[in-house]
C-alpha cells in the first residue's frame, strides 16, 4: 500500500474513531449493536434530509418551478462543504497535533498533505451526499432524466466539492503566513472567520424568500456562486460547454492550491508553530485575587484563546441577532403580501421572541466546557476548589457571550419594530432565562457525556455526543414552548398568557436543571476521571 | 551519520533559539545533548528531523541535507518527541502497524521485533487497547517500540526517560547499547546527567542556544562529574 493510502487508512480509523465500534471486551471484533445504532442514525438523518428537501421539491413543483430545487441541492451543498471547511481547515492543516509525527516520517509533504486534503474531501462528500444527492433524487421525481442527466449528476457530487476544500485551504493557507505576523493572533481569526459566518448565515437566509420568489432567490446566489452553481446546473440539464466550464473552474484552483500547501507545508507550519518569546518579564507586586474572580479569567482565557471554540458557539447567539434583523427587513412585505398590516400585527413580537430563542437553542459553551479542558482537567480537579464554583465559571462564559446579544437584539427591536412594553420586555427577559437554562443544561449533559481525548477543540465543540444531546434537548424544549405558547394563544387570545406560560415553563425546567446540575452534577464532577 | 553545519534558527520577531550550533556524531555513538529549560535543544532536535525549518546553516543524515533529501533522511531515523502525540483513537497494535507500513518493516522484522520489544516493556496485552487509554509511560514505550521495529541508523530522543518507570529505563539503555554496537547512533537530550555521564560516548552543552562544551565524555567533564561542569558552565 503507498505511503498516501497507508496515512489516510490510520487517519480516517482516528479521526472518524472507528474503533469505538469494537467491542468493549475483546477489541479485536467490531460490536454488531454499536454499527446498527450507527446504521439506525445515518437512516434516521438521510430519511429527515430527504423529506426535508422533497417539501422544497414539491413547494417549487406547485410554483411550476420543479427545475430549481437541482439548483437549490448544489448551491446548498457548496455553502455548506465551505461553511464547514472553513472553519475547519486550519485547524487541521497548520495546528494539528499530528503534524510532529507525520513529518518526521519519510512521507513526502505533498503526499501528507495530500491526505489531508482527502479526509476534507471525505466530510464534504458526506454533507454532499446529505443535501445534493437527495436534490438530484427529488428533481427526477418531479421531472423526466436520462443517462447524461445522471452521468453529469454523479460526477457533479465527486467534483462539487473541489472548489469549497480548494478555498478553504487557500484561506487557511492565508491566514498561517498572516496571523502569526499579528499580536492578537486569535482575535483576528476569529473576527475574519466571524465576517465569512456572517456573510454565508445571510446568503443561507435568503431560503426564507424561496416561496416568495424561487427564481429571484436562485438568481441572487448564483450571481455570488455564479462559476459553481449556475454552471453545473446548466450542465446537468445538458449543456456540455458549460459542465466542462464547472470541472475546469473546480478542477484547476483545486490542483493547484494543493501543490503550493505541499510545497510549502512545513514553511507554513514552522511560521504558526514559531511562539515569539519576549523574555522580558520583570518581577512586579502580584496581586491577590478570589477563587471565583480567577476561575472566571482562566475561563475567559480558555475561550477566547480557542478561535474554534468561539465559533462554534458564537453561531447561535449571532444568529438571533441576524435573524432579529432580516425579520424587521423582510417580515413587513411578507405580512403585507399576506394582506395582514405590519403595524397591527399582534404576534410580531412572539415571533421576535421565537426566532431568539430557537437560535439560542443550537449552542451553548458549556456543553463542551468540560470536555474542553482536556488533558489538562487534572489542574481543576486538584484545586481546593468547590464544584459549585467551577460551574459558576464556565456557566459566566455562555452569559457573557450571550447576553450582549440578547440586549443588542432588544435594541434593534426597538428601533426595528412598533410594539408594546410587555413585548421589548419579553424579547429581553426570555431568551435570558433561556440562555441560562441552557448553560445548565449544556454543564449538567457534558458532566453526563465527558470526553477528555479529543485531538483538537474542534472535535470537542463539533463532534461530541455531549453537545448533540444538548442541541437535541433544547430543540425538543423550544419546540414544546412554541407549542405551548400557541396553545395558549388559541384558547384565551391573548398573547400576554402565553407569554406568562412560555416564561413560567421555562422558569420550571431551569429550576429542576438547576437542581440536578447542584445535586446530580457535583455527584457527576467528583467522579471524573482523565 | 549526523553532521551539524552552522545551524542557526530564528523565531518570528524572537531571539535565536539555536546560534552557529555545529557538532558530529559519528556512527555507534550515543550523544547526550543538555542544557537547562528553553536552550535551544528541543528547536535543534526538530531541525535534525526535519519537522522545522530553519534559515541558515546545514543537517547531514548519513552525509545527506535533511533540506535536500528528507526523505532519505527520514528513513534512516527514528525520533520520539518528550511527549509523545500518537493517534489516540488508535488501538497500539495499529500504531506499530502504521509505523511499520510506512517504514516498509518486512513482515518477519515486524513480527519478530514488535513481539520482543512490547514483551520487554511488558505492554503486549494492551496492544489491542485504544492508546488514549494508555498512561504516559505506555505511550512512550509504544513510541519506542515503533522507533525500534524500524532499525533506524540514528535514533533521536527527546528526554526518552521521563515517564519510564525503572525497569523499562534501565531496558531502553540497554537496547541503546545494543544498538550502538550494532553501527547505529543515538542522539538523545536528558536532564538526568547520571544517566548521560554513564551511557554517552559524546556531550554537548547547550546554553542560550551555542555550544558551551563539546566533546568526548572524558573531555567535557575532567575530573570532575557532569553535574558539576554543567552547573559550573550553567552559572557562567
Amino acid at each position: 500500500m503507498s505511503n498516501f493510502l497507508t496515512t489516510l487508512k490510520y487517519s480516517i480509523i482516528n479521526s472518524f474513531a472507528i474503533n469505538k465500534l469494537r467491542k468493549k471486551d475483546d477489541t479485536t471484533k467490531f460490536s454488531f449493536p454499536k454499527i446498527l445504532l450507527l446504521i439506525v442514525l445515518a437512516i434516521f438523518v438521510y430519511a429527515s434530509s430527504y423529506a426535508y428537501i422533497y417539501l422544497f421539491g414539491f413547494t417549487f413543483n406547485e410554483a411550476n418551478q420543479p427545475e430549481v430545487i437541482l439548483s437549490l441541492g448544489i448551491i446548498a451543498s457548496i455553502f455548506m462543504s465551505l461553511l464547514i471547511t472553513i472553519t475547519n481547515a486550519t485547524g487541521f492543516l497548520f495546528k494539528s497535533k499530528d503534524f510532529d509525527l507525520l513529518m518526521s516520517l519519510p512521507i513526502k509533504q505533498n503526499t501528507i498533505v495530500l491526505t489531508k486534503i482527502t479526509y476534507l474531501l471525505i466530510i464534504n462528500y458526506i454533507i454532499f451526499s446529505l443535501i445534493y444527492i437527495p436534490a438530484i433524487i427529488i428533481y427526477a421525481i418531479f421531472i423526466p432524466t436520462n443517462a447524461i442527466y445522471w452521468v453529469f449528476s454523479i460526477l457533479t457530487f465527486f467534483i462539487g466539492p473541489f472548489l469549497p476544500v480548494a478555498v478553504s485551504v487557500l484561506l487557511a493557507y492565508i491566514l498561517s503566513i498572516i496571523i502569526p505576523k499579528f499580536k492578537y493572533k486569535n482575535l483576528i481569526t476569529i473576527l475574519f472567520s466571524l465576517f465569512l459566518i456572517t456573510f454565508i448565515m445571510v446568503i443561507s437566509f435568503m431560503s426564507s424568500m424561496v416561496e416568495e420568489d424561487p427564481t429571484s432567490f436562485i438568481k441572487s446566489l448564483n450571481s455570488i456562486l455564479r462559476f459553481t452553481g449556475e454552471w453545473a446546473y446548466n450542465g446537468i440539464r445538458g449543456d456540455y460547454l458549460e459542465f466542462l466550464y464547472f470541472v475546469l473552474v473546480s478542477v484547476i484552483p483545486f490542483v493547484l492550491f494543493t501543490r503550493i500547501i505541499g510545497k510549502f507545508y512545513l514553511k507554513a507550519n514552522t511560521k504558526f508553530a514559531s511562539a515569539t518569546s519576549k523574555s522580558n518579564y520583570k518581577m512586579e507586586e502580584l496581586e491577590v485575587k478570589s477563587q471565583g474572580f480567577t476561575l472566571i479569567k482562566k475561563e475567559l482565557r480558555r475561550y477566547f484563546n480557542s478561535p474554534m471554540y468561539v465559533l462554534n458557539t458564537i453561531v447561535g447567539p449571532l444568529l438571533s441577532t441576524i435573524m432579529v434583523v432580516l425579520l424587521g427587513i423582510a417580515l413587513e412585505s411578507t405580512l403585507a403580501d399576506a394582506g395582514i398590516d405590519f403595524s397591527s400585527f399582534p404576534y410580531l413580537g412572539a415571533i421576535v421572541v421565537s426566532a431568539i430563542v430557537f437560535s439560542l437553542g443550537i449552542t451553548s459553551t458549556t456543553a463542551s466546557s468540560i470536555s474542553i479542558e482536556g488533558k489538562q482537567f487534572w489542574i481543576l480537579k486538584s484545586a481546593p476548589i468547590s464544584p459549585k464554583k467551577i460551574f459558576h465559571g464556565k456557566i459566566f462564559i455562555n452569559l457573557v457571550i450571550t447576553v450582549p446579544f440578547i440586549i443588542i437584539n432588544t435594541v434593534i427591536a426597538i428601533f426595528l419594530f412598533d410594539l408594546l412594553i410587555i413585548d421589548y420586555l419579553m424579547i429581553f427577559f426570555i431568551p435570558l432565562l433561556f440562555t441560562i437554562f441552557m448553560s445548565y443544561l449544556g454543564l449538567l449533559v457534558n458532566l453526563k457525556f465527558p470526553r477528555f481525548d479529543y485531538e483538537n477543540d474542534v472535535k470537542a465543540v463539533k463532534q461530541s455526543l455531549s453537545v448533540l444531546v444538548t442541541m437535541g434537548i433544547g430543540f425538543v424544549i423550544v419546540t414544546v414552548i412554541f407549542v405551548l405558547a400557541i396553545l395558549i394563544v388559541q384558547n384565551t387570545k391573548k398573547l400576554l398568557l402565553a407569554y406568562l406560560g412560555a416564561f413560567l415553563f421555562i422558569l420550571i425546567i431551569t429550576s429542576i436543571v438547576v437542581t440536578l446540575l447542584y445535586k446530580v452534577g457535583v455527584k457527576l464532577y467528583k467522579k471524573l476521571v482523565i | 551519520m549526523l553532521r551539524i553545519i552552522n545551524l542557526s534558527k530564528t523565531y518570528t520577531k524572537g531571539k535565536k533559539a539555536v546560534d552557529n550550533l555545529s557538532l558530529e556524531i559519528k556512527p555507534g555513538e550515543i550523544f547526550a545533548f543538555i542544557g537547562h529549560n528553553g536552550a535551544g535543544k528541543t528547536t535543534t532536535i526538530k531541525s535534525i528531523v526535519g519537522i522545522l525549518d530553519f534559515e541558515e546553516g546545514d543537517i547531514f543524515i548519513d552525509n545527506h541535507s535533511i533540506k535536500e533529501e528528507p526523505i532519505y533522511c527520514k528513513s534512516i531515523i527514528a525520533y520520539i518527541p518528550d511527549n509523545p502525540d500518537l493517534y489516540e483513537q488508535l488501538t497500539g497494535i495499529q500504531y506499530l502497524n502504521f509505523i511499520c507500513d510506512i517504514y516498509k518493516v518486512n513482515k518477519d522484522q515486524r513480527n519478530a521485533d514488535i513481539g520482543k520489544y512490547s514483551r520487554m516493556f511488558e505492554i503486549e496485552k494492551n496492544l489491542a487497547d485504544l492508546i488514549s487509554s494508555y498512561s504516559h509511560g505506555m505511550k512512550q514505550k509504544l513510541a519506542l517500540i515503533s522507533a525500534l521495529a524500524r532499525r533506524p541508523k540514528l535514533l533521536v530522543l527527546d528526554e526518552p526517560f521521563v515517564g519510564l518507570d525503572p525497569k523499562a529505563s534501565f531496558q531502553v539503555k540497554e537496547v541503546m547499547k545494543e544498538m550502538c554496537n550494532q553501527g547505529s547512533s543515538i542522539f538523545f537530550s536528558t536532564h538526568v546527567l547520571e544517566v548521560a555521564e554513564k551511557l554517552c560516548d559524546k556531550v554537548a552543552i547547550i546554553k542560550n542556544g551555542k555550544i558551551i562544551a563539546f566533546g568526548t565524555m572524558e573531555d567535557v567533564k575532567g575530573d570532575k562529574s557532569l553535574e558539576d561542569v554543567f552547573l559550573e558552565t550553567a552559572n557562567e
